[in-house]
């Protein structure tokens, strides 16, 4: 089968204009290869590109013919530590990169009535300055006061209560966040009988897997819908969620494989540097039949998990984050979403298994604790020694950005 | 043609933070001209695409379309009088 328009056109451009794809097409398919004919499977003969990849050949992936003009509208991306220490930069062309964006927007204002110039509060992790990471400021606002972002790093209560006063005088539309902070957010303001300000329309999650549980929490709380946003530095939209709970890829900005449970990514938009078949490191699961009441007809993704994460033995049973992931899932099944949160700590041999379930589930612990034994021993982790331990508080993330499902110390 | 025109011109000066309100002719940049940045250019094409019930392709988001008020005046309306 043919391989759809958009994607034939950034290869063909790919091709004749960036150094790099052109000899590697050339090593692929021969010199001189038709890309108006392409097929799925002579498409899928081109190596998966890795970030390690990216950062050695930048210069070769970054079109030729980029015109003076294009360096001074030129918008570089950046993505967080890689190898050497340095970030991946990825460059775009101003109307690559608002096209690219604008099929996310589309999504936002058609069903959620949120708009570009909405005033949002984000949470941040780093931020750059010429191609340095710079000390982190707690409370930043963008150049044109539409962004109030503030540091996701060390949270405590007399942070976020600047936090909440900054916030309610910026009076927000919406919210960026992962949901762990979403989570710390909210049993903050119940500790302290405090309310957030009622400009708040919408809050979008990223970074992290949204458990369905977590996602109706922050809902309930702050009335307002909560949806789930996939993206990247490196591509913007992937996927985001509809009304009815799907989360539909953003087709026209890019084209996903699902190599052995691993997103790959082609960049459907990008001209100045297309990245093509671009291994983000995420693990996915993709519906390709499902039909969405929504009338978006994109695919849908109906699992990401964190990159392969870590993972260790214990009595000879690999422990993988996705094992926890399943065995919470199935939990979450039969037991109305009660697990919000968990995490486990292996320190040398004790491992503790921290579950942070919804308080009207605290009278169930040991029903829950002998289900998720039981699940666990079904794909084979013996927990004997393990120690569980419930909570109905937030599970507090100390010096991580990201929350971990699985700490080694 | 002329209340295509009156919308997208009010679009435009609403996404517009100067205050010189007669700047919209045929000769104006909104890069340059509008200081319009990569977010308000999105609202735009978003607003624009909503307003008019129009998709816009490829092409448009060529920088030498997309900033110019010229052109998107003329896409509108060629996209309107198509339509119509």
């Amino acid at each position: 089968m043919e391989v759809n328009g958009r994607l034939k056109n950034i290869l063909k451009y790919a091709y004749d204009n960036c150094p790099y794809y052109t000899d590697l097409f050339d090593s692929v398919f021969g010199k001189g290869y038709d890309f108006k004919n392409i097929t799925y499977e002579d498409f899928s003969k081109i190596p998966l590109l890795s970030r390690n990849e990216i950062v050695i050949n930048t210069s070769q992936i970054i079109n030729k013919d980029l015109t003076a003009v294009d360096l001074k509208e030129l918008i570089v991306t950046r993505t967080s530590g890689t190898i050497s220490g340095y970030p991946l930069e990825i460059y775009w062309s101003l109307g690559d990169y608002v096209r690219s964006n604008t099929y996310s927007w589309e999504i936002r204002k058609k069903y959620y009535g949120i708009l570009p110039r909405d005033k949002y509060v984000s949470f941040h992790t780093y931020s750059y300055f010429k191609n340095k990471i710079q000390k982190l400021q707690d409370i930043e606002y963008s150049q044109d006061r539409i962004n109030l972002s503030l540091s996701a790093l060390d949270i405590t209560d007399v942070k976020l209560h600047l936090y909440l006063r900054e916030i309610t005088n910026f009076k927000p539309k919406w919210m960026f966040l992962a949901p762990h902070l979403a989570i710390e957010l909210i049993e903050y303001l119940k500790k302290y009988n405090l309310t957030f300000p009622n400009s708040l329309e919408y809050i979008e999650c990223t970074g992290e897997v949204l458990l369905p549980s977590v996602q109706k929490i922050i809902k309930e709380y702050f009335k307002v819908p909560v949806v789930n946003f996939y993206g990247s530095m490196e591509t913007n939209g992937i996927a985001i969620q509809c009304p009815y709970g799907n989360m539909h890829i953003v087709e026209k900005n890019v084209y996903v494989e699902n190599i052995e449970d691993q997103i790959v990514i082609t960049s459907l938009t990008n001209t100045k540097m297309p990245l093509i078949r671009y291994c983000l490191g995420d693990n996915i699961e993709i519906d390709y039949e499902g039909k969405c009441p929504c009338g978006n007809p994109a695919h849908i993704v109906t699992k990401i998990s964190g990159k392969k994460g870590i993972s260790f033995k214990d009595k000879g049973e690999l422990i993988t984050e996705k094992k926890l992931a399943y065995c919470i899932e199935r939990i979450n099944s039969l037991y109305f979403d009660c697990i919000m949160q968990y995490q486990l700590l292996k320190q040398g041999d004790h491992i503790l298994f921290s579950i942070y379930i919804e308080e009207k589930f605290e009278h169930w612990e040991e029903e829950i604790l002998f289900q998720l034994r039981k699940e666990f021993g079904n794909i084979g982790i013996i927990t004997d020694s393990w120690e569980f331990s419930f909570q109905t508080t937030n599970i507090k993330n100390m010096k991580y950005s990201k929350f971990k499902n699985i700490i080694i110390n | 043609m002329e209340k295509n025109v009156a919308v997208l011109d009010e679009i435009i000066l609403s996404l517009y933070t100067g205050d010189d309100y007669s700047v919209l002719n045929d000769q104006i940049d909104l890069i340059n001209d509008l200081s319009f940045d990569s977010i308000t250019l999105i609202q735009l094409v978003v607003m624009l695409e909503d307003e008019f019930n129009i998709t816009f392709p490829d092409e448009v988001f060529s920088m030498e379309y997309l900033r110019s008020y010229k052109y998107l005046k003329n896409y509108i309306c060629g996209e309107m009088m198509h339509g119509s």
